[in-house]
């Protein structure tokens, strides 16, 4: 009687699992769909490829949401595993991969003579007059590392901590490299203002 | 008196601080007492003040013109379906 009692139980707590899963799903993941897709673009460039990448992410996040925890940033998890997804399978099919070895430009970057090279004297009133999308140009001229840090922080306003949950690196990382994508950013728009607004 | 290199950058140690915290400040990350000593020392600093002008005006920029992209409606879809052949499966 006492196994059966069991059985019974454990039945039901898949069942409800299950139910939980779906609810889960629509009301934390669901509403998610834009914000995934428009990081799954920017990171693909590609319409076609963004679609494939997030399809792909919100049936990986439907797979394991039973290993989510509830009360912990939906969106910083949803973001880990579009990520992750991206790196493990997208990368290497992207037509124009980065020629760029991405270890040797931050090294680069990261060091102290870069600092005093990149100093940037963008001005404020080329921003303001920029009125097409040359800010968007410029970013996704960036190095794909670079340019996710940008996306995570300045469009999505995801935490450094977030971050470097959803990167797998350490917040100083997340720090630096920010700080490398910004100037390296500055640099472009600047570049760009010389060019067509002389 | 301000002491400024061949880049035009300010060679003060206060400039030099603040700028190394103007990053966090506008990322909503810096404490209680960096975000005073941000303030504090822009009122104060034009160099400082325009170098926080600039950052905040692309980070601005960068929200606007990038933040515009929606999931196609068939793909929110498919997905759904996707999920109930699992769910069924």
């Amino acid at each position: 009687m006492e196994n059966l009692e069991e059985e019974t139980l454990i039945e039901e707590t898949d069942a409800m699992s299950e139910k939980k899963k779906e609810a889960l799903f629509s009301q934390l993941f669901l509403p998610l769909l834009d914000t995934a897709y428009n990081f799954a673009f920017r990171l693909t460039l590609n319409e076609s490829d963004a679609q494939d990448l997030v399809q792909d992410t919100f049936l990986k996040a439907y797979r394991f949401s039973n290993s989510f925890q509830i009360g912990t940033n939906a969106k910083a998890w949803l973001f880990r595993i579009l990520k992750n997804s991206f790196i493990n399978e997208y990368r290497r099919k992207l037509k124009n991969p980065a020629t760029v070895d991405y270890q040797e430009v931050e090294q680069f970057y990261n060091s102290e003579e870069a600092d005093t090279k990149m100093t940037t004297d963008l001005r404020v009133e080329v921003l303001q007059d920029m009125i097409g999308d040359e800010v968007a140009h410029a970013l996704n001229s960036l190095d794909i590392d670079f340019r996710t840090v940008i996306i995570l922080c300045d469009i999505e306003g995801f935490t450094y901590e977030e971050m470097s949950k959803i990167l797998d690196i350490p917040i100083g990382t997340v720090r630096s490299r920010l700080h490398r994508a910004r100037n390296i950013l500055k640099e472009k728009l600047k570049n760009y203002a010389k060019k067509y607004y002389g | 008196m301000k002491q400024f290199n061949k880049n035009n950058e300010c060679q003060n140690c206060e400039c030099e601080e603040c700028l190394q915290m103007l990053e966090l400040f506008l990322d909503n990350e810096a404490t209680e007492q960096q975000k005073n000593q941000v303030k504090l020392h822009i009122e104060t600093c034009e160099h400082c003040k325009y170098c926080y002008e600039v950052d905040s005006q692309l980070k601005n920029r960068l929200k606007e013109q990038i933040s515009n992209k929606k999931c196609p409606s068939e793909i929110i879809k498919c997905i759904q379906s996707k999920i109930k052949e699992m769910v069924l499966s």
